[in-house]
């Protein structure tokens, strides 16, 4: 009988936030009544000091989230209540400025978050969502004085209305989906980052996301602006504990890579198994950018993510790496969209799916090349592992071509764990358990190995404890 | 036989049964056509290869489903589109493998050349797999004339209209059975 040793235990705690009693909870101060109308919203704008031009925005959006209908494909999404929300809540704490400022409860909690001690002191540059609002907010001096904003999207629009106005919900405006339309009315939270002209962010910027209330929404809008020539690499990795009553998380991102500057967005999302994930993020890219969306998606109870990259001008360049685990219960409906509107662009989707005891993982994603976008090549694989045989795997890949100067080529393949690899691996002396393991991180590996390196451990570590059956 | 004679309704291929279809098809057709495939008894096989010239301003909306039910069913559905003109595919493609199909092999592939700046293609192969012990696929493409092919006829004397039959031609022949072959005539509009 293995022991369940204290190191794995551990490791339970730190990379799986849903099983972790006694999370710390921190008391909010103010929180709107739950549901949302239009003096909600308005509440929420009038809270924050937010300029006339948002809280209109704001309502505006309000009014369209109540006209659009709910996506009639895709997962069923009927069991979400709407009006058992809370769609904002304030925390006790301030902005801090340096992790020693940060309060020794939100300490306590990354730790029981198993966040590492190398990382934490790493967290210097990286922003918390805590309760819907970043609590700190440390940027490097250096950063600073190379003129790149890194903050929360409240204190972004506070400081640099002028730019947030510039290009927020320039790229997923508010009719775009039920969802932007929600986000649009009742944001709070998320990044607001700026990355002057030729800049070259060296460290990655990273953000937390936690969802600490029962039945609490959140709405985190993410902008980020890469000027010409410029580079960034955005993390964001979400947590949160498990709760009886279901969440919904429905974020926004936007980027603009404008001309020969790149930018890499890496999610890595863990939500507990009852959170609705249901999340739009796109990029716009400029001539000769490049943009790269880095995805992986484990826990949540359904999740409904697409990143989209627009090819807007010619030579720019997109990929999508997205990895995808679908558990007991689960639904991962993931994939990505390229929209090729200019000569000479370029994309790569590349999705890998883990589907195992009963749990739904699909691709869907859509590849589209318009008129006069000649040159332009593309390629998608997919690729599927079905680990029982109660589980289940799709592919909806839609391709919609009109140039004829154009290279496009998709490939999807669903599988099961080779019998031959689990026999040799066995017949070397492994328990079943670590051989299916073993082969479901090779499987991932293609992921995994671009992922920063505490990030690649995490998820090596999850999968190993998944696919032995170590969490259930 | 031609696909625009093919109606609208469903296909049963029963326990050890193996039905191949194979269509060349010229004209357009308005109205979607949808077309079930059910492999419905043990062993079950179903081949289709489609070779489509499109032209003018024709349109080929087809809607294929492919539901295997039973275990050990064998699918292949291999299509491949010319268009040239205006003229356009829409095609869905959806392959089913319902719960307790185990040994399912399936494949799906999609593949266009588009010779004119006007011809459009949409494709959408979707798989739905309900069990693990199954193999499945899919492919789609849309490419255009090869630039060194091009060239190599070119060098050889050829102009770029007897080129554009020639190539057009092989991509359709890629693949075909032999029964497919002798329907193929030199791509011609």
């Amino acid at each position: 009988m293995p022991v369940l040793t204290k190191e794995k235990a551990t490791i339970k705690r730190a990379v799986y936030s849903q099983v972790r009693p006694g999370a710390v909870q921190v008391k909010s101060v103010f929180r709107t009544p739950k549901g949302l109308n239009e003096d909600i919203v308005s509440q929420i704008s009038e809270r924050k000091n937010e300029p006339d031009w948002m809280r209109d925005l704001r309502i505006a959006a309000y009014g369209i989230f109540r006209t659009k209908k709910m996506p009639t494909w895709g997962p069923n999404l009927s069991k979400i209540n709407f009006d058992a929300i809370t769609y904002y809540l304030r925390p006790q704490e301030r902005e801090m400025r340096s992790w020693d400022d940060v309060p020794a409860k939100i300490k306590e909690t990354f730790d029981k978050l198993g966040i590492p001690q190398a990382e934490r002191k790493f967290l210097a540059g990286a922003g918390a969502q805590w309760e819907s609002e970043v609590v700190y907010h440390s940027l490097q001096e250096s950063l600073k004085k190379q003129g790149v904003i890194f903050e929360s999207m409240d204190e972004g629009l506070r400081k640099y209305p002028y730019l947030v106005r510039q290009y927020f919900g320039k790229i997923v405006p508010a009719r775009d989906n039920k969802f932007a339309a929600l986000n649009t009315a009742a944001w709070s939270g998320g990044s607001f980052v700026y990355v002057p002209k030729g800049v070259s962010v060296a460290l990655p910027l990273q953000a937390y996301f936690r969802i600490n209330e029962p039945n609490m929404g959140q709405f985190e809008r993410t902008l980020i602006i890469a000027e010409e020539g410029s580079s960034v690499h955005y993390v964001e990795g979400c947590s949160a504990p498990r709760y009886t009553k279901d969440s919904l998380h429905s974020a926004v991102v936007e980027i603009f890579v404008k001309k020969h500057a790149r930018v890499q967005y890496t999610t890595i999302q863990n939500w507990s198994g009852n959170v609705f994930n249901l999340v739009t993020k796109r990029a716009v890219v400029y001539e000769g950018g490049e943009m790269f969306w880095l995805d992986c998606n484990l826990g949540s109870k359904i999740t409904m993510k697409y990143p989209s990259i627009i090819l807007r001008e010619p030579h720019a360049k997109g990929e999508i790496l997205s990895f995808a685990y679908a558990g007991r219960g689960q639904r991962q409906d993931a994939g990505g969209k390229v929209i090729h509107c200019a000569p000479h662009t370029s994309s790569t989707i590349s999705s890998r799916s883990v589907s195992n005891q009963g749990g739904r993982s699909s691709y869907r994603g859509l590849v589209k090349v318009a008129p006069g976008a000649h040159d332009a090549t593309v390629s998608v694989t997919c690729d599927a592992l079905m680990l029982d045989s109660v589980s289940r795997s799709d592919t909806y890949p839609t391709i919609d071509i009109a140039e004829e100067q154009v290279s496009v080529a998709h490939e999807a393949r669903v599988n099961r764990i080779s019998e031959e690899a689990l026999f040799y691996l066995m017949s070397r002396g492994l328990s079943q358990g670590d051989a299916t393991s073993l082969l479901v991180n090779g499987f991932a590996q293609a992921v995994i190995k671009k992922l920063p390196m505490e990030y690649a451990i995490e998820l090596h570590r999850l999968l190993t404890l998944e696919t032995k059956g170590g969490i259930g | 036989m031609a696909l625009q004679k093919i109606k609208n309704g469903d296909l049963r291929v029963g326990r050890g049964e193996h039905v191949q279809w194979v269509s060349v098809v010229h004209k357009g057709w308005r109205i979607p056509k949808v077309i079930t495939i059910i492999l419905a008894g043990q062993g079950a096989q179903f081949e289709w290869f489609i070779a489509v010239s499109g032209h003018d301003d024709h349109s080929f909306p087809l809607d294929i489903r492919v539901i295997h039910k039973a275990p050990s069913t064998v699918s292949r559905i291999s299509a491949r589109s010319v268009l040239d003109g205006r003229s356009h595919i829409s095609w869905n493609g959806r392959v089913i493998v319902e719960k307790g199909a185990h040994g399912v092999d399936t494949h799906l592939a999609f593949r266009t050349l588009l010779l004119s700046a006007s011809a459009r293609a949409r494709t959408i192969p979707s798989l739905e797999i309900a069990t693990d012990d199954v193999t499945a696929g899919h492919a789609a493409s849309v490419d255009r004339l090869a630039d060194d092919a091009l060239f190599y006829c070119a060098s050889r004397g050829l102009d770029h209209e007897e080129t554009k039959k020639l190539l057009a031609h092989a991509f359709l022949s890629t693949d075909a059975p032999a029964s497919l072959l002798s329907l193929l005539k030199p791509y011609d509009n």
